[in-house]
C-alpha cells in the first residue's frame, strides 16, 4: 500500500512538473498546425508595385494564338485602362532597372492624391511611370501562373520600408518613415515574439549574419539583438532546407544582399535569379510537401499603381505590391481578389499554428486562405529557363556576364502542371475570413511604442526651460 | 563722449559672440526641438523639399532676427514676442496636423518661416539687460544671427543624413546643451 502511494505521489509530481515547466520557462505549448503546412517561408523584396511588375500580365489582350496565354487568369492591371497604359513607359528589353523614383512619405502621399492615384509625376517623379514587361519579369509571371498570386495585396502604409516592415513583423507601426530609432517597438509584440512565447520555432535569414546587430529590417525592434541566435546566413537556410531541419516559420531577407533586393536603381535580374534558386532548392528538398512560400515586396518604391488603397480597421493601407504563394497546396493559375496586406501574413501564421491573433489589427485583416486548396497536393516543379536565365547554384553569386542583358520573353508562359480547364476551382476568388471571426483572442492587447525619456520631446522642453532660466535668473557678474 | 577704436572692437565682439551666436545656437535648438516634437523632421527627406523649406527658414530667420534687434529689449517686448512666437509655432503645428504631414511647396515655405519665430524672443532675451548698441551694429548682429541659424540647421541636416537618420533627438539636444553651456559661460564671464 505504502509503495503504491509512493508511485502515486511520484506520478502526481511528474504530472505537476509537466504542467508547470512550460510556465516556468516562459513558453506556452504550441497547439499544432491547422493545415498540412509545417513550414512557412517568407521572402521579402524591395520597392515595386503590382502594376510595375504585373501591369501587363499575362500579355496583350488581343489573342496571340497561344492557348495557354488565353487561359491564364487576368488580374486587375494596366490592361484595365488603355489611357493609363499609353501614359506609361515600358522598360526597354535588355534593361533590368530604372533610375530610382523619388521615395518618402511626402512623395508617396503626393502620388496618392487622396486616392485619385493621379499625381505620380509630381510626387515620385517621371520614373514612377515606368513598368517592367515579360522581357524582364517573365520568370515571375511564370511563378504567378503556376501558383497563386493576389491582385489586391497592399503594402500596409503609404510610406517607406521601415513602417511597412513594422506591419510585416508586428501588425503595428509607430513610425512615419525610415528615420529612427527611436521610436521602436518591443520584440515581445512582434510575430517572432509571439512564436517564441508559444515555443514555435522561427528563423531569420540574411546574407551576412555579422550584419545582424545593425540589420535595417529590424532596427526599430527593441530586444531583437537578444534573439540573434535565430538569425542565420542564406547558406544555413539552404542546409536547413536540404536537411529538413528548417524552423516552422522563416523570414528570408533579400535586403543588404549585394543587389538581390530588386530595389531601384538596382537591377531586378539578380533578385529574380536568387528567388528561383531558393524556390528550386525548396522544391527539391524533403520539406516541400509541407511548405508554403510567401513572396512579397515591402513598399511601392515610388512606382505607379492604379488601385486606390482601402482603409482597413482604421488603417490607411499603402499601394498594391505583388504577392505570390508557392506551395504544393497553392492553387495553380489563381488570382486572389481578397484585400490583403503585410499583416495578412501574420494572420496566416497565427491561423496555421493555432495561436491567438498577434493584435487587434491582425485579427481584423483577411487571411490569404483562398490561395490554397488543401484537398489538392501538387508535385514539385523545378524551374529551368535555359541559358538566358541561368539559375545559380548558390544563394551568393554574381550574375554571369552573358546574362546581364538577356531577353526573358521566352520564359513565359510555362506549360501548366495541370490543365487549366480541369482545375477544381475558379480562376479568381476572394475571402473575408479573418481571425476575429474565428475567435481565439489576441496575443498583444495594447501595442506599445518605446520612446525613452532621453529621446522624447519633453527632455528637450526641459533643456529649453533651463537655458531660459540661466539667462533670466542667474545674475551676471559685474566688473 | 566718443568711444575708442578698441572699445568699438570690443563692442562688436561682445555683440556677436555675446548675443548673436549664442542666440542662434539656442534658437536652432528650439527650432529643431519643435520640428522633432511635431514630426516635421521625420517628414523631411525628399531633397526637393529643401527648395521650399530653406528660403522659408532663411526669410523667417532674418525677419525675426531683425525684429529682435530693432525693437527695444524690454520686459513687455519679451513677453509679447514670446506670445507671438508661440502662436506662430502652434500655427505651424496645426498645418502639419491639418495636412496629415503632406506638405506642398507653399506649405513648406510657410512652415519654414513660422518655425523660425523663436529667433525673435531669443534675440531679445540675449539683449535684455545688456549694452544697447547703435542700430548699424544691431542690424549686423541680426543678420549674423539669422544666417547662423540657417547654417546650423543645415549642418544638422547633413549630419543626420550621413549617419543613417537615427537618434534624431541628439541634434536638438546638442544645440540646447551647447546653449546652456554658452549661457553659463556668458553669465560667469566678467
Amino acid at each position: 500500500m505504502i509503495r503504491m502511494n509512493k508511485y502515486l505521489i511520484m506520478v502526481a509530481i511528474l504530472i505537476s512538473v509537466l504542467i508547470i515547466l512550460p510556465t516556468i520557462s516562459g513558453s506556452i505549448s504550441a497547439r499544432g498546425e491547422k493545415t498540412p503546412i509545417k513550414h512557412l517561408i517568407n521572402i521579402y523584396f524591395e520597392n515595386h508595385t503590382f502594376d510595375n511588375f504585373f501591369g501587363t500580365y499575362p500579355g496583350p489582350l488581343s489573342s496571340t494564338g497561344n492557348s495557354t496565354l488565353a487561359d491564364i487568369a487576368r488580374p486587375i492591371n494596366l490592361w484595365n485602362d488603355p489611357s493609363i497604359l499609353s501614359s506609361m513607359n515600358p522598360v526597354k528589353t535588355g534593361i533590368f532597372n530604372t533610375p530610382d523614383p523619388i521615395e518618402g512619405y511626402s512623395a508617396y502621399h503626393t502620388d496618392w492624391n487622396h486616392g485619385a492615384m493621379n499625381n505620380f509625376v509630381n510626387g515620385s517623379g517621371p520614373y514612377s511611370m515606368t513598368y517592367f514587361t515579360q522581357s524582364q519579369v517573365g520568370p515571375l509571371w511564370g511563378l504567378a501562373e503556376e501558383y497563386s498570386m493576389a491582385d489586391m495585396y497592399f503594402s500596409s502604409t503609404i510610406s517607406e520600408s521601415a513602417p511597412n516592415t513594422m506591419y510585416y513583423l508586428a501588425g503595428y507601426n509607430p513610425l512615419i518613415n525610415d528615420y529612427g530609432p527611436p521610436p521602436s517597438i518591443p520584440f515581445s509584440q512582434t510575430i517572432m515574439g509571439e512564436l517564441s512565447a508559444f515555443n514555435i520555432s522561427w528563423g531569420a535569414y540574411i546574407a551576412n549574419p555579422s550584419d545582424a546587430p545593425h540589420f535595417s529590417e529590424w532596427a526599430q525592434i527593441s530586444g531583437m539583438n537578444e534573439h540573434l541566435g535565430n538569425v542565420h546566413s542564406w547558406d544555413t537556410l539552404v542546409s536547413q532546407i536540404q536537411s529538413g531541419t528548417l524552423p516552422s516559420v522563416s523570414w528570408v531577407y533579400s535586403q543588404e544582399g549585394n543587389g538581390t533586393d530588386q530595389g531601384p536603381p538596382s537591377s531586378i535580374l539578380k533578385g529574380e535569379l536568387w528567388l528561383f534558386y531558393l524556390i528550386n532548392t525548396i522544391e527539391e528538398s524533403p520539406i516541400w510537401n509541407s511548405t508554403a512560400i510567401m513572396i512579397t515586396w515591402d513598399d511601392c518604391g515610388g512606382y505607379y499603381d492604379q488601385v486606390a488603397p482601402p482603409v482597413v480597421d482604421g488603417v490607411q493601407l499603402g499601394f498594391r505590391v505583388p504577392f505570390i504563394v508557392v506551395s504544393p497546396f497553392a492553387k495553380e493559375n489563381y488570382v486572389s481578389n481578397t484585400v490583403l496586406s503585410h499583416s495578412s501574413i501574420i494572420a496566416f501564421i497565427d491561423y496555421n499554428w493555432n495561436i491567438p491573433a498577434l493584435n487587434s489589427f491582425v485579427s481584423r485583416v483577411n487571411v490569404p486562405i483562398d490561395m490554397f486548396d488543401f484537398n489538392f497536393t501538387r508535385e514539385k516543379m523545378s524551374f529551368d529557363f535555359g541559358s538566358s536565365f541561368p539559375i545559380p547554384g548558390s544563394p551568393i553569386f554574381s550574375v554571369p556576364a552573358n546574362a546581364t542583358s538577356p531577353n526573358l520573353t521566352a520564359t513565359f508562359p510555362l506549360s501548366p502542371q495541370y490543365n487549366f480547364s480541369s482545375l477544381p476551382y475558379a480562376k479568381q476568388g476572394s475571402t473575408s475570413f479573418n481571425l476575429s471571426s474565428a475567435g481565439g483572442g489576441v496575443f498583444v492587447s495594447s501595442d506599445v511604442t518605446l520612446m525613452p525619456f532621453y529621446a522624447s520631446p519633453y527632455i528637450l522642453l526641459v533643456l529649453t526651460i533651463v537655458a531660459v532660466l540661466i539667462l533670466t535668473i542667474v545674475p551676471r557678474r559685474r566688473e | 563722449m566718443s568711444i575708442t577704436v578698441h572699445q568699438r572692437r570690443k563692442n562688436i565682439l561682445q555683440g556677436v559672440f555675446g548675443q548673436s551666436i549664442p542666440a542662434s545656437v539656442f534658437a536652432t535648438g528650439v527650432i529643431l526641438a519643435f520640428g522633432y516634437a511635431i514630426n516635421l523632421i521625420y517628414d523631411i527627406g525628399d531633397t526637393r523639399q529643401l527648395i521650399s523649406l530653406l528660403p522659408g527658414l532663411l526669410a523667417g530667420s532674418l525677419a525675426f532676427s531683425i525684429a529682435a534687434y530693432v525693437l527695444k529689449a524690454t520686459k513687455t517686448g519679451l513677453l509679447l514676442s514670446s506670445v507671438i512666437s508661440l502662436l506662430l509655432l502652434i500655427g505651424a503645428g496645426y498645418m502639419m496636423v491639418a495636412t496629415d504631414l503632406v506638405l506642398n511647396s507653399t506649405d513648406l515655405l510657410i512652415i519654414g518661416l513660422l518655425m523660425t519665430s523663436p529667433t525673435f524672443p531669443i534675440g531679445l532675451l540675449l539683449r535684455y539687460g545688456n549694452l544697447q548698441y547703435l542700430l548699424p551694429l544691431r542690424l549686423s548682429q541680426a543678420i549674423i544671427q539669422g544666417i547662423a541659424v540657417v547654417l546650423f540647421v543645415l549642418i544638422f541636416s547633413i549630419y543626420y543624413e550621413s549617419t543613417g537618420q537615427v537618434n534624431l533627438f541628439a541634434g536638438p539636444m546638442f544645440f540646447l546643451l551647447l546653449a546652456i553651456f554658452y549661457f553659463t559661460g556668458i553669465r560667469l564671464m566678467k
